[in-house]
């Protein structure tokens, strides 16, 4: 971008996408958000930790958000500052914060094992910040990863 | 569309040799998941997952490989997790993986690790 536009149109740049709750659905939002990121030039490791939070959070609220079988949409909106990239991600499910509930303890032989239940760990290692908020019905997950310059 | 390949080798050994390439993630998942319960489904399966390849993973791509060291486990195999690249190993011991499922740099020591089974 030219500095003559760049001071204009600003530091950040949005995009938004929404998405069903359904397993099947989250793919696209997978490949919708890489491509993003790669035409932000965003680097890799932070593309990763982007990623694996979005799918993290976004599994969760696909898995656990609603009790009835209804079609619901999911907003996934991705902003780029000029030192971090940070996913919004908004539903209307059960009111949950996910970051209000304590750590699970690890269980340490595989046979008593869960296979679920890791996601929150990973959003809060992978994200450098993390915040949850509740409004007129909505979860509002809002994630951001720093970002090199 | 698939995003995560899997191709599997049984060695002579005993060993089956999975490998994986691509991206671990809800498509990848849902693509290799009841192959990956069909192959590790045996009695005492020996089972080396060659992770070299995969550059992403996530929860549901954990669950698959949680599901199947603990399938393999039950029926006394074991299964066994090669080379993650760095991104992804540090998903497998953020999330407690690597305490559960035996992870390797080095194959050969994996297939030590695997002998034990194969032997028996």
């Amino acid at each position: 971008m030219s500095p003559c536009v760049h001071g204009i149109a600003g530091n950040a740049r949005t995009a938004s996408l929404v998405v069903e709750n359904r397993m099947e659905a989250l793919g696209h939002a997978e490949r919708w958000l890489d491509e993003l990121l790669v035409s932000w030039t965003v680097a890799p490791t932070a593309r990763f930790a982007l990623a694996l939070v979005a799918n993290e959070a976004l599994t969760n609220i696909v898995r656990h958000a609603y009790r009835d079988r209804d079609v619901h949409d999911i907003a996934v909106t991705l902003t780029r500052a000029s030192d971090a990239v940070s996913i919004e991600i908004v539903d209307d499910g059960e009111a949950f914060d996910p970051f209000a509930a304590a750590a699970r303890e690890p269980v340490a032989d595989l046979a008593n094992a869960p296979v679920g239940g890791r996601g929150i760990g990973l959003i809060k290692h992978f994200a450098d910040s993390h915040r949850y908020r509740r409004t007129e019905g909505c979860n509002h997950l809002i994630l951001s990863v720093r970002v090199p310059r | 569309m698939a995003s995560l390949r899997l191709e599997s080798e049984m060695g002579d050994d005993g060993i089956l040799r999975i490998t994986l390439d691509g991206r671990f993630d809800v498509d990848g998942a849902m693509a290799v998941d009841m192959k990956f319960a069909t192959l590790t489904g045996a009695r005492k399966a020996a089972v080396l997952v060659d992770m070299s390849g995969v550059s992403f993973l996530a929860s549901l791509g954990i669950r698959t490989l949680l599901a199947s060291a603990k399938g393999a486990a039950a029926r006394d195999g074991r299964l066994v997790l090669v080379k993650p690249q760095p991104l992804v190993a540090e998903v497998l011991t953020t999330s407690g993986i690597a305490s559960l499922i035996p992870m390797f740099d080095d194959s050969e020591l994996a297939i030590t690790a695997l002998r034990e089974i194969t032997a028996a």
